[in-house]
């Protein structure tokens, strides 16, 4: 095999962690995108306080109990942020309530920091610390159980919102509230629940990110990131679309080092992604359309 | 002026018209209703009986919306009661009236566009999902009257035209087995012929129990298919009697309207001669 080309799958293939990572939290922007009409700029801060939570709760519960609290943790952290932030400010613009969910990140950020520091730690895994040797490179067991995890969560999400009598709640709140509430929906409700699922798949990914790279109160928050462009990539209103936004983000901040010299540069795979998403933007243009919620 | 219309200068009296009001199915008792510190609506009442059909008429801002968004809980009244079947729903919750047995089609009727013809019904008998009534025996029920959606159901309901889309939103309305179906507008933005392809279907449905309070800007029409009327200016009612009264007497309506009502034998108004500010995507 040509070196190239065994290059780019080896880059390729250490995408996988991201890809599935990007997976969890795109979707939940997608959720809260959808019912709330906000960008949750907290989003990276609610997974990385549920992954410290997990870690610090590691020796006392062992590493699934300790995930499981961490979880419901992150439902909890969704609700509470939407009831008590979010919905306070739901008369103002989505532009303030965008500004709110900055608080949100920095409140989170240090709180974090407080409690656990802010020399990086290593993160609990679920997996065995199993690797596989992939041309020169190594991939963890769990970089490959995350993108696992991360689609079958998508799947199981894609199965709600279509086929249960709350995804279709859901769905009829986030394409109009007032005519929800004509029908008996109370679209608070169905908001909380999306502000929850949305911060169960934040902590999922903030936790298996932690373990396959490491825990800081800074650096996770802000490894969500390239997630929004993913999620913008989907439409923002689309899951299925998501999933296809993250799949396109991790290969390009994977790939990008493939291309030469230039490629191998600090900040192009960056530089890359933020390219991507002005073309894309530019392409949609205002075509965030409710239609892709049929799709969903 | 013809001696059964009721005029009401003060106009606290609740329509009664014989209907003894103990039979009432919804009474509006002097509400009003602000929308910040604008007063939209000043101490409107109104009666409806068990299966009976009232029109609310005016001109644009006259208070016709909002009287309805104040009886299905859209917005909470600042002064005044209404009963709902003998119990107060006044400030209850949009959701929690619609179970009590109203059912509310908005004005430009707010489908859920990005979903199915068939999640657009699910969603409509979301309130009727625990009542112990199958879904599917109600669907086909309402599916009667509509066969049209039968053909639409997998359709996206923003790629209906627009009479289908109004005939969703009635049939949506129908899923949650209302006793009292609110129609605001049912006429806007669409061709007469459809216009009274829906005013039959209305018929039908009160012909089996069902009390309909409709808003209409084409007054004769509204007032040719119900058998009270009650005319709304600036926020209260002004004239309130049985609606083949008020149609003997087109220069009532014409003070209050500000436009002179047709005659009962012309023909209904297409909305671009009247009404040249309504939206006109007629289909």
């Amino acid at each position: 095999m040509p070196h190239v080309l065994r290059d780019l799958l080896i880059n390729v293939v250490l995408t996988v962690p991201l890809v599935g990572a990007y997976t969890m939290f795109a979707l939940g922007l997608v959720f809260i995108y959808r019912a709330s009409k906000v960008l949750n700029l907290a989003h990276g801060a609610m997974a990385m306080l549920p992954a410290y939570i997990a870690y610090a709760l590691a020796s006392t519960f062992g590493a699934i109990g300790a995930t499981l609290v961490a979880l419901l943790a992150g439902g909890l952290l969704g609700v509470v942020v939407e009831i008590v932030v979010v919905r306070r400010l739901r008369s103002a613009s989505a532009t303030s309530q965008t500004v709110g969910t900055v608080g949100v990140l920095g409140l989170l950020i240090a709180l974090a920091a407080r409690q656990w520091g802010t020399t990086p730690v290593q993160g609990v895994s679920l997996f065995p610390r199993h690797t596989f040797r992939v041309g020169n490179a190594l991939l963890q067991l769990g970089d490959i159980g995350t993108l696992v995890v991360a689609l079958i969560a998508a799947a199981v999400f894609i199965a709600l919102f279509r086929f249960t009598d709350l995804g279709l709640a859901m769905r009829c709140a986030a394409d109009n509230r007032r005519a929800a509430r004509l029908m008996g929906i109370d679209p608070d409700r169905t908001t909380s629940m999306a502000w929850c699922f949305a911060g169960l798949l934040a902590a999922l990914g903030g936790i298996m990110l932690g373990a396959s790279t490491n825990l800081h109160p800074y650096t996770l928050s802000l490894q969500v990131l390239p997630a929004f462009v993913a999620a913008l990539i989907g439409g923002l209103e689309s899951i299925g679309g998501a999933v296809v936004g993250a799949v396109v983000v991790g290969l390009t901040l994977g790939l990008v080092p493939s291309f030469g010299q230039i490629g191998k540069q600090v900040g192009a795979p960056q530089l890359a992604l933020a390219a991507l998403a002005f073309v894309v933007m530019s392409l949609r243009g205002n075509r965030f359309s409710v239609a892709d919620m049929a799709g969903a | 002026m013809s001696p059964s219309v009721v005029t009401t200068e003060s106009s606290h009296d609740v329509i009664t018209d014989g209907n003894d009001s103990a039979a009432a199915l919804l009474t509006v008792d002097a509400i009003d209703v602000h929308y910040g510190p604008i007063q939209a609506l000043r101490a409107v009442s109104l009666t409806i009986g068990s299966g009976e059909r009232v029109a609310l008429v005016g001109a644009n801002g006259a208070g016709k919306t909002t009287t309805l968004r104040a009886i299905s809980g859209l917005l909470a009244p600042t002064r005044g009661r209404i009963t709902f079947d003998g119990e107060p729903i006044g400030g209850m919750a949009a959701n929690k009236v619609v179970q009590r047995g109203i059912a509310h089609l908005p004005e430009g009727r707010e489908l859920f566009f990005g979903l199915s013809v068939e999640e657009n019904l699910r969603a409509g008998f979301w309130s009727q999902r625990r009542a112990g009534r199958a879904y599917k025996s109600q669907r086909d029920q309402v599916m009667d009257h509509f066969p049209i959606l039968r053909e639409r159901a997998h359709q996206a309901a923003g790629t209906l035209s627009g009479g289908e889309q109004q005939m969703l939103g009635v049939a949506r309305a129908l899923m949650s087995n209302p006793r009292l179906l609110i129609v605001d507008e049912l006429s806007l933005g669409l061709a007469p012929k459809i216009v009274s392809q829906l005013f039959d279907i209305l018929a039908e449905i009160n012909r089996a129990g069902t009390a309909v309070l409709i808003v209409e800007q084409f007054v004769h029409m509204a007032l040719a298919n119900t058998d009270r009327a009650a005319v709304l200016a600036k926020g209260e009612v002004v004239l309130a009697g049985p609606s083949r009264d008020l149609l003997a007497d087109p220069q009532l309506i014409a003070t209050y309207l500000g436009e002179q009502a047709p005659k009962p034998d012309e023909p209904p108004r297409r909305p671009s001669r009247r009404a040249p500010k309504r939206t006109s995507n007629r289909t």
